[in-house]
């Protein structure tokens, strides 16, 4: 039921499905998110709704998103629908914990930069709690035991809280929809990851691909039918992403 | 005597103050939602369950002009009432089945109403097992003293503007030709899936 109703959204969310890092909103629906008031006079029936104003980077933004739409229907979702025919559900599931599990840093310093240090202290708990008795992230028992609920910021929304504006829609080869801010973002988010200093770049590289893959393929096979849903209940893909990423985003830089 | 005439006065005048509040508005879609279920729009299903008593909650006319913006203008009367009609039929197809559905064993909290001139959000919360709590805040408007509702926003994500976005890009960078065509093979698909 829950995955039938916020369905729409979540396919939406997924189109992102290549680009998994702190900027995916995979658990966008928790705890009650704040919702928007009723001061932006833009936002009102009785008001003129503004002119569609396209991105300055429309005409690469759409070759790039038939990119990753042709990307996921020729490769990951078939790579996809065979790795869920092999591994159970249950075993995803805790793919997709472990991978949440180690970007523990960039949430845990963007919510110190952000000035939430109950979001940084639950980060830190969670981590050591996870790692040790959720056997190395597999298991939520942060959450499930002690209660402990992720503090999901990345350096785009700590730029945001901060005043930086989004900048121009931006869609990445792989990556998904960004924002000039959100790719700025991610990039420092990649320079807080502990492995940076310890491996040469190649190095970097070849294991950042790697998990990126792993956890592309994963967080796909997670959601098979609810991203093919997308493509026949929306009038528009391209600006129905466009649109959901720019709301989600400023929804978490408010929140 | 006095009921009725408190009734007919009412109906006459509902901005004397004898309208339904935005909240009222929502829990009256909800509840009517969640008594229809699986059994919205079937032949069988109470006099309650059909489109045109769920229509009576919306601000589809409203709606269709603020997609449309500054096109709204543009397209002309016959045009703008067949919009009207397919915005509807849109909404029939893809909307209330799955609403009602959902909404058929769903538990709610209801929150405040914050209300602002003629317009008004009132929140109501989910509340699921798996997801947690979840927020659904319902955008009304005022109209000749009648709320009526015209978005629905899931943990702040506006629905309504997000349909904006895609009708404004399809007329400024297509048509409304082309518009009209996705808007029938929507309504064609949700049909398939329904019947499949």
């Amino acid at each position: 039921m829950q995955k039938q109703r916020l369905g729409y959204i979540m396919v939406l969310c997924l189109v992102s499905v290549l680009g998994l890092g702190p900027h995916t909103p995979i658990a966008f629906a928790q705890n009650g998110a704040m919702q928007p008031g009723l001061d932006d006079p833009l936002d009102m029936l009785d008001s003129p709704a503004p002119a569609y104003e396209p991105s300055v980077f429309e005409p690469f933004n759409e070759k790039m998103f038939s990119f990753n739409i042709w990307m996921d229907e020729h490769i990951l979702r078939p790579v996809a629908r065979s790795y869920a025919g092999a591994v159970p559900e249950p075993a995803r599931l805790g793919v997709r914990r472990f991978f949440h599990n180690i970007g523990v840093v960039p949430r845990f310093a963007n919510s110190l930069f952000q000035l939430k240090l109950d979001g940084a202290a639950r980060e830190a708990g969670r981590f050591m709690i996870n790692t040790t008795i959720g056997g190395l992230g597999f298991f939520d028992v942060a959450k499930n035991k002690f209660g402990l609920e992720t503090s999901e910021e990345d350096f785009g929304q700590t730029l945001g809280k901060y005043g930086v504006g989004s900048g121009p829609y931006l869609v990445l080869p792989f990556i998904g929809p960004s924002t000039v801010r959100d790719a700025i973002g991610r990039v420092a988010d990649g320079a807080m990851d502990p492995k940076t200093y310890f491996l040469s770049t190649v190095e970097v590289t070849a294991t950042d691909a790697g998990t990126m893959v792993t956890n592309a393929v994963n967080e796909r096979s997670l959601n098979l039918e609810l991203f093919e849903s997308v493509d026949r209940y929306s009038l528009d893909m391209y600006s129905a992403v466009q649109d959901f990423y720019m709301q989600n985003r400023e929804r978490q830089i408010a929140e | 005597m006095v009921k009725t005439l408190l009734l007919v006065t009412g109906l006459l005048f509902p901005q004397l103050g004898w309208a339904d509040s935005p909240a009222e508005v929502t829990k009256r879609l909800i509840s009517t939602m969640q008594s229809c279920g699986q059994d919205f729009g079937l032949p069988s299903a109470p006099s309650q369950c059909t489109n045109e008593e769920i229509e009576k909650n919306l601000a589809i006319a409203q709606l269709s002009r603020w997609l449309m913006g500054p096109h709204w203008d543009t397209l002309g009367q016959e045009k703008q009432a067949d919009f009207i009609n397919l915005l509807t039929r849109l909404l029939r197809e893809l909307a209330y089945p799955r609403a009602s559905e959902f909404l058929a064993d769903t538990q709610f909290e209801y929150g405040d109403t914050q209300q602002q001139g003629n317009e008004a959000l009132t929140e109501v919360s989910v509340i699921n097992p798996d997801e947690g709590r979840v927020t659904i805040g319902f955008r009304l408007n005022q109209s000749e003293g009648v709320w009526k509702i015209w978005d629905v926003r899931l943990d702040g994500v506006s629905m309504a503007s997000n349909l904006r976005k895609q009708v404004q890009s399809l007329m400024s960078k297509q048509s409304y030709e082309e518009l009209v065509e996705r808007m029938q093979q929507t309504i064609a698909n949700a049909k398939t899936d329904e019947a499949g």
